[in-house]
């Protein structure tokens, strides 16, 4: 049996949560009492975009029965995030002013970098430590094994 | 040989015609019913990697029609 501990949870992973957490913090009280400055007013959701929305993604992609594992976000998933929400709030959304309100800035790319290169800095750093610790190599399934 | 739906290696499996993890039948006689690699082929990839661009795509249009509503300080 797998660890449940081992797998990658989605929506309930910690660095969504705190995210979640951190929105509501950031849209109803340090924007409108102007603390922090231009990083949380124009820049911290942007950061926390990938982190945010990358577990949600994989969450629909694996109720779809699309994503079949339960592992920690790839680099190329992350990667493929990120350029789609470039496309859409950069390239997109821009062009239709009347019709959404996002402003095309170079910056947000940056952020969603920044945030995504974080995310998967702490899914990657998880994913090893869960492969290395004693309990969780005694609980991973021995796939050559369950082949046999 | 491995399983083309779960990527199980089936080679120790042949005469059982199944594969032992998730029950796919598979002929060892006929390539196409197995994969060469624990990897999907390429049409495979490609679908999922179109399909997966898709979701990711609708995903950040939702969150841009959320922030459209002024319901998001994004």
């Amino acid at each position: 049996m797998t660890h449940p501990r081992r797998q990658f949870q989605y929506i309930a992973d910690p660095i969504c949560i705190a995210c979640l957490i951190i929105y509501p913090i950031n849209r109803f009280f340090l924007k409108p009492h102007h603390i922090g400055g231009w990083f949380t007013h124009g820049y911290l959701n942007d950061v926390m975009c990938l982190p945010l929305f990358v577990p949600m993604i994989l969450y629909v992609e694996h109720l779809l029965g699309i994503r079949r594992h339960r592992d920690f976000p790839r680099l190329w998933e992350v990667f493929q995030a990120f350029v789609a929400f470039t496309i859409v709030f950069q390239a997109i959304t821009p062009r239709f002013p009347r019709t959404f309100t996002s402003a095309g800035d170079p910056w947000d790319i940056l952020a969603y970098f920044a945030g995504g290169a974080i995310g998967y800095f702490y899914w990657s750093c998880v994913r090893r430590s869960r492969k290395t610790s004693p309990t969780s190599l005694a609980s991973i399934p021995d796939r050559s094994r369950s082949a046999e | 040989m491995y399983c083309r739906k779960c990527f199980a290696r089936l080679d120790e499996n042949a005469e059982l015609g199944k594969c032992p993890t998730c029950g796919k039948r598979f002929d060892p006689d006929r390539p196409g019913t197995y994969l060469s690699r624990p990897f999907p082929d390429a049409g495979k990839a490609i679908r999922y990697l179109i399909i997966t661009s898709i979701i990711s795509l609708v995903f950040a249009f939702i969150v841009a029609t959320f922030q459209m509503a002024g319901a998001s300080g994004h």
